[in-house]
């Protein structure tokens, strides 16, 4: 998995590459943690990703946890269908912000 | 072959090489040296000796050629004078006679003696006639004619001592002889004897016979000459006989030094004085004698050379022959002696050289046998303490490396007090202090180890007694409700190498009500399995008869975000079965939706309606779902551990492949179906590691239970 990190104004973009499995989620939550301490707005592009364990979840559930907290927003942006209908199976994409 | 060799060995070897080989080199050029030097040395004492006994040879060969031409030279010089003396004396006898035949009146003459008349010893004419001549008056005055020569003939003989006689033989047949001796053969006849002829054959010369014995057993020579009476006729010889002896002088019978001796060969290469002369077969023919053919001859001719040297064989002899002509008669005197007897002073000489050569050479050679011992010594000596102060050095090097090499065996052993000794500063002694250094840290990281290990131990211990405690929560004795025939109920969760987060459940609500139950905890290890924990104790907890599943989750949701800090959550589904109607109630938050059997028995996928994760979000409500199953109808319940199983190649299992094997041998009970699913599942994963719990639950409505009458209630 790879994360790149670039900035739109305020806006933080992490394009996130690859599986986000077991193993590599908790980069992923890293990456958010941190992209929230200096933002409270933060796109997550995941049109590379092909695969997201519950791991992976939770690191997204904390990020739009972290956002609300922030009165910030966490966007996903270009979720891949595989991904997607992980996203609507365990109900996340009636929590996420989805585009 | 170097490689496995010691290094102790391996610096003996350098040390050893080196030294030996520089004391090697050494003694060789010491040793071809001495030799070199000894042949040298035998070298010019051979060629010394050889040159100083060729020399005297050649010095002693050219003096004893000079002596032998020398005396040769001599010799036939007095012996030419002597036989000129004789010859002149008997050609002086021969004109007195003549001179007496032509005056005969004028001489008287006496009558003279037979020989047995007069004495033996005493020089005296006497006569004898030949035996068939008879005494006339002719015969009588001729011999008293004839007595008229002792006159001159007794001056001569007294004048030269060398002659014995001088005699006449007249051609009438008498025989006249002035001599000392008397002897007389009575039947001699002087015109049968060969001086008579030869001198005959050469009428008024004086002739030299060759030699012949006389009377007394001497070697002699006789010189002849005719006589003419007053006619002119030859009326006799006169001869005399001069012993060879005499006339030779000292070298007819004398050897000359040990070999040497003299012959006299005539004109015709004939010998006619030689000291074997008399033996029995003896040549006569001087040619006969020689073995190197004719170098006398040629010597003889060569320039008419009347005297000279030559070496030849002679009668096998190697020799030196010196010889000189004698003019008077044209006879060849020769003196030969042995060379060996020549060049013997030479070689002995020569001998004697060798001998004091030989002194030398052994002396020499003793003398560098003896430093050559001394060398052997001297080097086998150096070569023993090289080797002893070679293998001093090796060891010195070494021990303290084997010295290591056991304290490191030692410690190897688990030995870590000991420790190597330092001995010294050089860079042994810093490997070992360095390796003392190694030890020290060894030692503490090593303890440091057995702590972190112990401590480890103890935690993993825990963890799989947690496992265990996590796994025994589960129900887990089958058949899980034997006393029930309406259903049949099976499930396993395999766990991956941690303890995890998979749960399933199932229990009687109530005698008619069975609730099942299947979640996953997001995330692993003993977090995951607390969590796990109170969220399956919540479940069972608050799902009562009377409870809507709906809230019950609602209910667990809030429960459990009040206790969430690690922001997990839980994927679960739950349904009851009413078992005497086949109602079932369920309730889904964010899990896999369930496979249910349709009206062929085939497991579909039954789209659920997906609630939120539980503990994702305080304050989520939950609504429930119904259905209705037929006796025979089955449901599957599974985790993400199935469906997302991955093989090497990170491909999923996935839905597509499960519902595949769920439908493969229909009718299969409960047990069997998930062995084969879990088979299929571990078939495709292959050698990839486990990585999430796998956990499945079937059950079969077999058939609807009787309905109870209970306190009058339906």
């Amino acid at each position: 998995m790879n994360i790149e990190r670039t900035a739109n104004g305020p806006e933080i973009i992490l394009t996130v590459e690859g599986r986000v499995d077991a193993n590599t989620s908790k980069e992923l939550q890293d990456a958010i943690i941190t992209a929230f301490q200096g933002s409270n707005k933060l796109v997550v592009d995941f049109e590379k990703v092909e695969y997201v364990a519950s791991a992976g979840l939770r690191a997204l559930l904390l990020g739009h946890k972290t956002a609300m907290s922030k009165a910030g927003y966490m966007k996903l942006l270009h979720v891949a269908e595989a991904v997607m209908e992980v996203l609507h199976m365990t109900g996340f994409d009636s929590i996420l912000t989805i585009e | 072959m170097f490689k496995n060799m010691k290094i102790g060995i391996k610096i003996l070897l350098v040390v050893l090489f080196m030294s030996l080989g520089t004391l090697i080199i050494a003694f060789a050029n010491a040793y071809f040296s001495i030799d070199r030097l000894s042949d040298v040395f035998q070298h010019t004492n051979v060629s010394l000796g050889l040159t100083a006994s060729d020399d005297s040879k050649e010095a002693l060969q050219g003096q004893a050629e000079e002596y032998l031409t020398k005396i040769a030279g001599k010799q036939a010089m007095y012996s030419n004078q002597e036989m000129r003396e004789i010859s002149r004396m008997v050609t002086t006898a021969a004109g007195y006679i003549e001179y007496l035949y032509a005056n005969s009146e004028g001489f008287i003459g006496r009558n003279l003696p037979l020989p047995d008349q007069t004495v033996d010893g005493e020089p005296c004419s006497k006569y004898a006639l030949a035996p068939n001549v008879s005494v006339t008056d002719d015969i009588w005055r001729e011999v008293r004619l004839l007595s008229n020569c002792e006159a001159v003939f007794g001056a001569s003989l007294s004048e030269n001592n060398m002659l014995d006689n001088i005699y006449v033989g007249t051609r009438s047949g008498i025989s006249y002889r002035y001599s000392k001796s008397n002897l007389y053969d009575q039947s001699y006849d002087p015109r049968e004897q060969k001086w008579y002829h030869s001198a005959l054959d050469h009428p008024d010369k004086t002739i030299w016979l060759d030699t012949y014995t006389d009377s007394y057993g001497h070697m002699c020579i006789t010189s002849a000459r005719t006589f003419r009476d007053v006619q002119g006729n030859v009326a006799g010889v006169v001869a005399s006989d001069i012993r060879l002896q005499d006339m030779l002088g000292e070298i007819s019978t004398a050897k000359i030094g040990q070999s040497g001796y003299a012959f006299v060969m005539d004109k015709d290469r004939q010998l006619i004085a030689h000291p074997d002369y008399f033996e029995n077969d003896f040549q006569k023919d001087i040619d006969a004698h020689i073995q190197t053919g004719g170098q006398l001859e040629k010597a003889q001719k060569l320039g008419g050379k009347s005297s000279g040297i030559v070496n030849l064989t002679l009668d096998g002899i190697d020799s030196y022959v010196a010889f000189s002509i004698l003019e008077e008669t044209g006879w060849c005197l020769c003196i030969s002696i042995d060379r060996d007897e020549v060049i013997k002073p030479a070689l002995d000489t020569k001998e004697t050289i060798d001998q004091i050569t030989g002194d030398a050479q052994e002396f020499t050679q003793d003398f560098l046998s003896e430093v050559m011992k001394k060398f052997v010594i001297f080097f086998v000596s150096a070569g023993i303490m090289v080797m002893v102060l070679s293998f001093a050095v090796a060891r010195s090097i070494t021990r303290p490396i084997q010295k290591l090499s056991r304290s490191v065996e030692q410690i190897g052993k688990g030995e870590f007090d000991t420790k190597v000794e330092v001995e010294s500063a050089d860079e042994i002694g810093n490997l070992a202090a360095a390796f003392n250094d190694m030890l020290d840290d060894l030692h503490t990281y090593i303890n440091q180890i057995t702590l972190i290990t112990a401590e480890k131990e103890r935690i993993g211990a825990e963890l799989s007694v947690a496992t265990q405690i996590q796994a025994d929560m589960l129900p887990n004795i089958f058949p899980a409700f034997p006393e029930r025939e309406e259903i049949d109920i099976y499930a396993t969760m395999t766990p991956a190498k941690e303890v995890g987060g998979d749960f399933y459940d199932f229990f009687m609500v109530d005698d008619t009500h069975l609730a099942m139950v299947m979640a996953d905890v997001s995330g692993k290890g003993v977090p995951a399995a607390l969590f796990m924990v109170i969220g399956k104790t919540l479940i069972k907890d608050h799902t009562k008869p009377e409870t809507a599943l709906g809230d019950v989750f609602t209910a667990v949701n809030r429960l459990l975000c009040e206790s969430n800090e690690e922001g997990l959550f839980i994927t679960a589904f739950e349904g009851v079965l009413d078992l005497e109607t086949g109602h079932m109630v369920y309730v889904n938050a964010g899990h896999e939706p369930p496979f249910i059997t349709d009206r062929n028995g085939i497991y579909q996928l039954y789209q659920v309606n997906p609630g939120f994760v539980l503990a994702g979000m305080d304050g989520v409500q939950y609504t429930q779902g119904e259905l209705d199953l037929m006796p025979g109808d089955r449901i599957f319940l599974y985790t993400d551990g199935v469906t997302e199983a991955a093989n090497t190649r990170q491909e999923l299992y996935g839905m597509k492949r499960l519902a595949e094997v769920l439908n493969k041998d229909s009718g299969l009970p409960p047990v069997q179906l998930l062995n084969a699913v879990k088979s299929d599942v571990d078939f495709f994963v292959g050698e990839a590691e486990q990585f999430d719990d796998i956990t499945m639950l079937d059950m079969i409505y077999k058939k609807k239970a009787v309905k109870k009458i209970e306190n009058g209630k339906v």
